[in-house]
Parts: structure tokens; C-alpha cells; sequence
């Protein structure tokens, strides 16, 4: 049996007296994509710090390919190839997106050390970066100062810069939030024509897209994972519709 | 497939244009040379300003560039200072071997403390670069035998630069020297800012928590950016001390390291030509009013920042860069 592209066993993390993580074991097998919901302070986002790097947990272990990566820091853990994008965007504002993605590449290849010889030079890292930004539609706005390019296309920036890590696992933390309806498609269809090899784990709070787009649906509350199972499993459970589902209809 | 392919070729050439040499940065540099022609009376001011231009062209790669404040910078401009001056003082008087002693010595000094700087941001890197600083003039101010303390190290004696040319009291070998090591230092820092290392750089400047979710390394190119930076300013204090023949304790001063800021600021940061401009802005303008209001000069500075501030919140350079792109929306 091969070992899941990334899994934890049993999560713990505590802020003072709220937990966020309680005993989470998740398992993520290779060219999974799996959707992790939750009502909001379910511990979703702490649940891709603490499997990142960006939180330490209290107890329990990280695992990529099967080999413990706990202690690893998260730039590590992203050479290892564990990706993430960020709920709120995080980007580089001054750059353009030719700039931003050839900046990954180049880290990635370890070629960012180099000093002396021009960006340009480097072309194969400029075409690798031209690539992603052409598979994601950004190609027309590469030479556009990111800080001036519409919401969605920020979106896809994010998606665009943490593909350049040539990820194993890739973890979207809200990729549709706060694109504009019209936007929203793009994003996801963008995200669907990703390479079936990518291992994805994505949180998300349209359930259309939820229901679309995932295999597996894990459900979070009050930082541990309430159930999980299939689409249609998640779709009949009752305490799902009571915690979650229930909530979203009526709200 | 192709169609990407011939995307990627424009976009490379759209990143060269980027780095390719424009028009006016060539203008520039001939104008730094029209001093021996327009202005010779005034070579050791020009020489002056070279050298300011210098350790501000340094603190652009650290501050500008890498986005670390300083507000120590001359302490590395001291330590070059000093370091040319007891070489000479001590019959080392060659100019060009003193001066890469002082950029080996201070950057080696930048590393070490690197490894405590990288570890900071924002106010409590203000304060430990400052505290650096202090400590270090300090310890020049009370090692008497060694830097000569308040009355400035003595006995300074350059020999000729490449054994032909002596410094003059016109400041005409001391421009050209300085105006020399400014120049390719400067091409140096050209090409570090357009490559990969200077963009990760600018990278961990605009999103530090990003770059290391891209799996870098920031505190290693942070601390190879300090480093570089050090040896840069060490290398305008061992001119400063090699073209006036003397150092003295102002040179690590707290003063020193604020007139830099503001001329880096002033000119604008992160643009390479800002911490120049800003340098030949600053000097002229505190020899000028200094002439009219030796005493209260720095009242006349201080008035010329807050309305740079005001008006040109990405300093002059930002504000020109705004005014062209303006006109340029404009004739679109």
C-alpha cells in the first residue's frame, strides 16, 4: 500500500482555553481532492497552519509521504512540496506576476542564490513561469503590477505561485473568497484542469463547489473533524445538515 | 504549445527592457563627470557627495531592496573609515589595497552581526542596529591609543593612487577616485537588483510569510544582503578617510546614520538612483544653507524633508516615476 501524500495523527493545538485542533488524523492519498468544511472558528485555517509549519502543534505528528516532517520549519516543508494558498491574498503587491511566478521558480530550482547574471538570462525559469501564468489565464496581465489587477485574478495569482513549488500536496484555503460571482468559474475551473498527480485539499464555503469538486468531504467543528465520507454520505448526514449544512440553507 | 512558447520569449524580453540601460542613466553618469569643467572649485564637495552616495547606494540594497531599517548603517562606514585610516597611519598608505582591506574587514564585521540582525524587524531592529552603533562609537571614543578619540585619528598619509596620482587640496584625484569605486560598485548593485537574488529580495520586502511559503531561504539571502551592504559602506568610509586624510569619530556617529536615511529616503528607496540623488540633493543643499545659516542649518533640512514627504511620499524619484506615468495614462 502506498503511503498518503500527506496525513497527521492525532493534531492537538490549544490557544489559552479555545482548541482549534483536537486529536485530527486526517489522510489525503495521492491525486486526492478532498474538501475540508466547517462552520467559520471550526479550525480550518489552523488546521493548514499547523500541517504548513506556520503553527507548531501541542501533540501529534505531520507526515508527507509517510515520513514525519513535525519539527520541519514551513519553508522545509515547502521544499518537500507542500504547497498552500492563502485565505486572504498574500502576494507580493510591488511585483508583477512574471516577476512573482519566476521568483518561485527560480527558489524552487535553487537558483535564487545567483547574483550575478540578469533575470532574463534565466529563460527557462521565465518560460517555466510563463507556462503557469498561460495555464491559468493570467498570460494577457503578466506585466501588470500585482496590486492593480482585479480580485479573481489575484485569486488565480495565488493558485499560479504556489504551483511553481511544484507541489505534491497543494492546500486552497478558500480559493473563491471574495471573487466576484462572475469570477468564481474561472477559479474553479482553472483548478479542476490541475494535473491529476497533485494531491488537493481545499476549504471551501459554496457548497455547490464543495459537492462539484471533491471526492471526499471532511467535516470540521469546534477544531476536530465531525465526520467525513463521500459527497452523498455527507450530503444524508443529519448532524452535518444541523451543524453546517442547516445553517448554510437558512442563512 | 508554441503559443506559449512565443508568450515566454515576450516576456523575457519584456523582463530584459527592464534591465537594459536607459537614456538618462547614461546622462547621469556623464553629468557626474561636468564638476571638472563647471564647477572645479568645488571637486572635494563632489567627492563629498560621491562618497554619501555610496553608503546611501548601500543601505537602498538593504533597506530599499530587502526592506530592513537600519538606523546603525555607519557603524560599518566607521569601521571602513577607521580601518583605511590605521593602515595608513601605520605606513599602509596605498589607496586601492586599503580599500578592499576595509570592505574584506567590514563585511566580515556585517556578517557576524548579521546573524543577530536577520532576526528582527521594525522597531526592535531600529533599536539593535542603533545599540550596535552606539556601542561601537563608544568603544572608538575610549579606545584613545588606538583611533586617537575625540580629536580624530592622526597621521594619516596616502601615497599616490596607482603611485601617479597624489591627492591635491582640489579634490581632483580624490572626485575621480571616488567617483570610480562609485561607479562600479554601482554597476555591481545594478546587476545584484536585476537577478534572481535580487528579486527574492524584493520579494521578502513585499511578503515575507509568502517567501517562505515558496520554500525560501530568507534569513540566508538576508544575511548575504547585509553582508554585501556592509562591505559597501565600509568601502565609502575608508574614501571619506583616504580623501580628506583623516577620521574621526562623527563617521560612526549616530548623525552620520540619520543623515544617510534621510538621504536615501529623500531620494527615494528601492530604486538604485534614489539614495544618489538624495545624497547630491542633501549635500548641496546643506552647503548652501550652512552658508546662509551656519548655526541652524539643519532646521532648513529638516523643512526640505517633511515638504518632500508631503508632497512626494516615494521621495523625489517616486514623485518623478508618478508625474511620467500620469502624462504617459494621459497620452494613452
Amino acid at each position: 500500500m502506498t503511503e498518503p501524500a500527506l496525513s497527521t495523527r492525532n493534531l492537538n493545538k490549544k490557544f489559552g482555553s479555545l482548541t482549534v485542533a483536537r486529536d485530527i488524523c486526517l489522510s489525503l492519498p495521492r491525486g486526492a481532492r478532498h474538501a475540508l468544511i466547517g462552520p467559520n472558528g471550526a479550525g480550518k485555517t489552523s488546521l493548514v497552519n499547523l500541517v504548513t509549519g506556520v503553527l507548531t502543534p501541542d501533540s501529534g505528528d505531520v507526515l508527507l509521504e509517510g515520513e514525519i516532517v513535525t519539527t520541519s520549519s514551513a519553508a522545509q516543508r515547502a521544499r518537500r512540496g507542500l504547497a498552500r494558498t492563502f485565505q486572504i491574498n498574500s502576494l507580493f503587491a510591488k511585483l508583477t506576476p512574471i516577476e512573482a511566478v519566476t521568483l518561485a521558480v527560480c527558489e524552487r530550482r535553487g537558483l535564487s542564490g545567483k547574483w550575478w547574471r540578469s533575470l532574463p538570462d534565466f529563460g527557462e525559469a521565465v518560460e517555466e513561469a510563463g507556462e503557469i501564468l498561460t495555464s491559468l489565464h493570467l498570460r494577457a496581465c503578466a506585466t501588470r503590477l500585482t496590486c492593480e489587477l482585479p480580485y479573481g485574478e489575484q485569486r488565480l495569482l495565488e493558485i499560479a505561485l504556489a504551483l511553481a513549488t511544484k507541489p505534491a500536496v497543494l492546500l486552497l484555503d478558500e480559493p473563491g473568497a471574495g471573487v466576484p460571482k462572475d469570477e468564481t468559474a474561472q477559479v474553479f475551473t482553472a483548478i479542476e484542469a490541475l494535473s491529476e498527480d497533485l494531491s488537493i485539499l481545499f476549504i471551501e464555503h459554496d457548497m455547490n463547489v464543495v459537492f462539484r469538486f471533491a471526492s471526499k468531504i471532511v467535516v470540521m467543528a469546534a477544531g476536530a473533524i465531525v465526520v467525513e465520507g463521500s459527497p452523498p454520505e455527507i450530503a444524508r448526514d443529519a448532524l452535518v445538515r444541523e451543524i453546517y449544512l442547516g445553517k448554510a440553507r437558512h442563512g | 504549445m508554441a503559443g506559449a512558447a512565443v508568450g515566454a520569449q515576450d516576456l523575457q524580453a519584456w523582463l530584459a527592457t527592464r534591465t537594459r540601460w536607459r537614456a538618462v542613466e547614461i546622462a547621469f553618469w556623464l553629468a557626474c563627470l561636468t564638476p571638472y569643467v563647471l564647477a572645479p572649485d568645488y571637486l572635494q564637495l563632489a567627492s563629498q557627495i560621491a562618497i554619501a552616495a555610496l553608503f546611501a547606494l548601500s543601505l537602498d540594497l538593504v533597506l530599499g531592496y530587502a526592506g530592513l531599517i537600519s538606523l546603525g548603517h555607519a557603524a560599518f562606514f566607521g569601521l571602513g573609515a577607521y580601518t583605511a585610516g590605521l593602515l595608513a597611519a601605520n605606513g599602509w598608505g596605498e589607496p586601492l589595497s586599503g580599500l578592499a582591506a576595509a570592505a574584506v574587514f567590514t563585511g566580515a564585521c556585517g556578517f557576524l552581526v548579521s546573524f543577530v540582525v536577520v532576526r528582527f524587524r521594525g522597531l526592535a531592529l531600529i533599536m539593535i542596529t542603533l545599540g550596535l552603533a552606539q556601542m561601537l562609537e563608544s568603544a572608538a571614543n575610549s579606545a584613545n591609543w588606538l583611533t586617537g578619540g575625540a580629536d580624530g585619528l592622526q597621521g594619516v598619509a596616502m601615497q599616490p593612487l596607482f603611485g601617479a596620482f597624489s591627492f591635491d587640496l582640489w579634490g581632483r584625484t580624490a572626485y575621480a577616485y571616488s567617483l570610480a569605486v562609485l561607479f562600479l560598485v554601482f554597476l555591481l548593485v545594478r546587476r545584484i537588483t536585476n537577478s534572481p537574488f535580487g528579486l527574492s529580495l524584493r520579494g521578502i520586502r513585499e511578503n515575507e510569510s509568502r517567501m517562505t511559503a515558496l520554500g525560501a531561504s530568507n534569513r540566508a539571502h538576508l544575511r548575504k544582503a547585509f553582508t554585501l551592504a556592509a562591505a559597501i559602506a565600509g568601502m565609502a568610509g575608508a574614501l571619506l578617510t583616504q580623501t580628506t586624510q583623516t577620521a574621526s569619530l562623527q563617521t560612526l556617529g549616530f548623525q552620520k546614520s540619520a543623515d544617510v536615511l534621510v538621504m536615501l529616503v529623500l531620494g527615494g528607496a528601492g530604486r538604485l538612483y534614489g539614495g544618489l540623488l538624495g545624497a547630491l540633493v542633501y549635500m548641496i543643499a546643506r552647503d548652501q544653507f550652512s552658508d546662509v545659516d551656519p548655526q541652524y542649518w539643519y532646521f532648513w533640512i529638516g523643512l526640505l524633508l517633511i515638504a518632500v514627504m508631503t508632497f512626494l511620499p516615494g521621495g523625489i524619484l517616486g514623485g518623478l516615476s508618478r508625474l511620467l506615468e500620469r502624462r504617459r495614462s494621459r497620452a494613452k
